[in-house]
């Protein structure tokens, strides 16, 4: 039985229950100590019904937060068969055939009880920073099936009525390279869903179980009827993109979104067949991506909940790089297979928004990936560690403001707190000039930095690079929007850098270097004492015409050392003075002129 | 019924059909129905014209843009794969 709730108490209970994941995720980052949990902030914690529907997905990822619902019923049925569950359990899964989405993804899901009465569910997951697989870190190149990736379960017990389950907990973390650090990632979990137990119960203590349980009903319909609302606001349509993940193979994905009234049904039909590379995603991958998608582009002020999954229908053939079947891999789908249909459901919602005068304002234009690399060895304090390196990437454009510069996907680690766990050295990190896509609006930019060796004890640690491997992972234009520089992940074998450093001479561009330049594919590679490394982030895509731009945006651009004069000119058809270094009006307009001039004689 | 289609484009009806044309000239390019894309001056250059970090795209992608042919308005720039027969290949079909 449900009760009526009155608006004040729903806004109240509503933001309580966002409120607690938030409060999950503080406790992530506070308990646990790898680099992924406490500076990317690659985790999730969520909230759930009784029946494993999502309740509060609070910040973090969304898609992360519907698969998670996944593994809520997968443990529901398997626990609730045999082994039972009760109050005070945790549970943990990270089958990718079942609800993960790579194995390095734990989930751990915790029933929420009340007087011995199941009332919903909290659950979260870390990106632990070892799995046991081919590859230290857990992506893997070389993975050609599954069991080359590491752990893989199907659900398991891992506190049983309030106590940690020792042997299992040993016999999970002695099954890496890393037992420390991934027991370390497996209490912060139990600990963060903990919190989310001791903070339903209060509640539900406070307001009673059955007005909690009328306030859940009333979010998920509030959110649907709204998101449904919205949809049928935008003419029906049919928009379609494809993309291409690009190794020593390609493959395509391809979707079509048809909007009929107030249903959004995404068809991946046309993608190409699951690869014996761990790009593949599984299903419940690419539904919570769509997910995420709806609710970023028409939902994103709304409680994020099931309610959203409401209008969505995900259509993903059996057996294809969208719904991975058994024995296929996906240790490196989260920045391959993901990325690239994160960045599909984004761009035909986008073409969709376009279409409606109420909401073309929200278009933005969407990154297709990044690079990002494990590295692995032992640092100089003796121990032998594993840990990520990435860069922060910028934000797209939008329909009418700039992307942000380094406000692209996840967050980056804190350069200092790199060079003091690991033996690695910055010599530069920055934006990058002409990293945006040009456009009325310009896309963000990414960030830069070489690195070195330190203090090795080996002389050499393994770097295993991945992320979308081919040359056109970058922020991708929009509505004639430029797109960005690309994310480069590259080796500078035997460059100059020692004999720089014994002439006391601060190296600050790539070309003083020298060095071989090697880009780096899906590759393991080991970084030696004399060879730097080199990331860029993917830069954000340009928004319009950049002959639309303000010549004095292009102007303040140029000063702030993110648009070169060169450019400023070429793309922007904007002059600034050699003599005065001042904006020039005049020629500025001419120039335009000229080169719009120019596109009309094109061919057709 | 007129909605806008992207940035400079909409779709306009008049008593007969529906056609899709430019909002900056008021061009007419095609039937509604029809690939407006087919309608536009196109440009083929390298993939360095958008700028100096996509060198490493030369030899891959050429950068294709889409324009009014009549007053020269952007509707469109993407990267598309070179072919080595000189042609290139379009790795995304025509969008609504």
């Amino acid at each position: 039985m449900t009760m009526t709730v009155d608006p004040v108490t729903f806004e109240i209970l509503s933001h309580r229950l966002h409120q607690i994941t938030l409060e999950m995720g503080t406790t992530l980052e506070r308990v646990g100590g790898t680099v992924n949990t406490t500076q990317m902030h690659d985790y999730m914690a969520a909230l759930y019904t009784p029946d494993g529907n999502v309740l509060s997905a609070g910040e973090s990822m969304a898609r992360h937060a519907a698969c998670a619902g996944f593994a809520v019923k997968r443990i529901k049925e398997r626990f609730e068969e045999s082994g039972g569950i009760y109050p005070d359990d945790i549970f943990l899964i990270n089958d990718p055939y079942l609800a993960a989405i790579h194995q390095s993804d734990i989930y751990m899901v915790s029933p929420i009880h009340y007087k011995e009465r199941l009332l919903g569910w909290s659950a979260t997951f870390v990106h632990v920073m070892d799995i046991g697989a081919m590859s230290p870190g857990g992506n893997s190149p070389g993975a050609t099936e599954i069991c080359h990736e590491g752990l893989r379960i199907p659900g398991l017990k891992l506190v049983e009525r309030g106590k940690l389950r020792q042997d299992v907990f040993d016999t999970l973390i002695n099954m890496t390279r890393q037992p420390v650090m991934v027991g370390l990632d497996l209490k912060c979990e139990i600990a963060a869903n903990n919190v989310a137990k001791s903070r339903m119960q209060e509640m539900i203590e406070h307001y009673g179980a059955e007005l909690i349980t009328s306030v859940s009903s009333d979010m998920i319909h509030h959110s649907e009827s709204i998101l449904r609302a919205r949809i049928r606001e935008i003419p029906d349509g049919v928009w379609t993109d494809s993309g291409a993940i690009e190794t020593d193979e390609t493959w395509r994905v391809v979707l079509t979104l048809t909007k009929e009234r107030d249903r959004l049904t995404f068809d991946f039909t046309g993608s190409d067949k699951q690869a014996r590379r761990g790009i593949n995603l599984p299903y419940h991958a690419t539904f919570g991506a769509c997910f995420e998608s709806v609710l970023s582009t028409l939902g994103y002020d709304l409680p994020r909940n099931h309610g959203a999954f409401g209008p969505i229908n995900v259509i993903a053939p059996e057996g294809t790089v969208v719904n991975v079947q058994y024995p296929a891999p996906v240790s490196l789908n989260t920045t391959s297979g993901m990325k690239t249909v994160q960045y599909l459901s984004g761009s035909v919602l986008m073409q969709m928004l376009a279409t409606s005068d109420k909401w073309k304002r929200e278009v933005m234009a969407l990154s297709l990936g990044f690079r990002l690399a494990r590295h692995a060895g032992v640092n100089q304090h003796g121990r032998y560690y594993v840990s990520t390196l990435l860069d922060l990437s910028g934000a797209g454009a939008t329909s009418y403001r700039d992307g942000m510069n380094s406000g692209g996907y996840l967050t980056a680690h804190n350069a200092e707190w790199i060079e003091s766990n690991f033996p690695l050295m910055y010599l530069f990190r920055r934006h990058v000039t002409d990293g945006g896509g040009a456009g009325k609006f310009v896309g963000g930019a990414g960030a830069e930095a070489a690195m070195a060796l330190h203090d090795a004890p080996e002389d050499k640690i393994k770097i295993i690079a991945f992320g979308v491997a081919g040359l056109r992972n970058s922020g991708q234009g929009i509505f004639g929007g430029y797109p960005a520089a690309p994310s480069l992940l590259m080796l500078l074998e035997e460059s100059k850098l020692p004999g720089l450093i014994a002439q006391r001479k601060y190296p600050r561009e790539l070309n003083e270097l020298g060095g071989r330049r090697k880009l780096l594919p899906y590759s393991e590679v080991e970084l030696k004492n004399d060879d730097v490394l080199y990331i860029r982030a993917a830069s954000g895509g340009g928004y319009g015409d950049p002959l639309e731009r303000e010549p004095q945006l292009v102007f303040e651009d140029v000063r702030n050392g993110l648009v070169s004069k060169a450019t400023a000119e070429q793309i922007y058809g904007v002059i600034i003075e050699e003599s005065t270094q001042l904006l020039n009006p005049t020629g500025t307009r001419e120039l335009r002129l000229k080169l719009r001039q120019k596109r009309t004689q094109q061919p057709r | 019924m007129n909605h806008p289609l992207r940035e400079n484009l909409e779709v306009y009806a008049d008593q007969a059909s529906e056609w899709i044309r430019c909002t900056q000239c008021l061009r007419v390019l095609c039937r509604a129905n029809d690939n407006w894309r087919d309608s536009c001056a196109r440009r083929l250059s390298p993939p360095t014209q958008a700028g100096p970090l996509l060198q490493e795209l030369t030899e891959h992608f050429l950068l294709e843009q889409l324009y009014c042919p009549g007053c020269g308005a952007l509707f469109n720039t993407d990267l598309v794969e070179e072919q080595k027969n000189g042609q290139e290949e379009r790795t995304k079909p025509a969008k609504a």
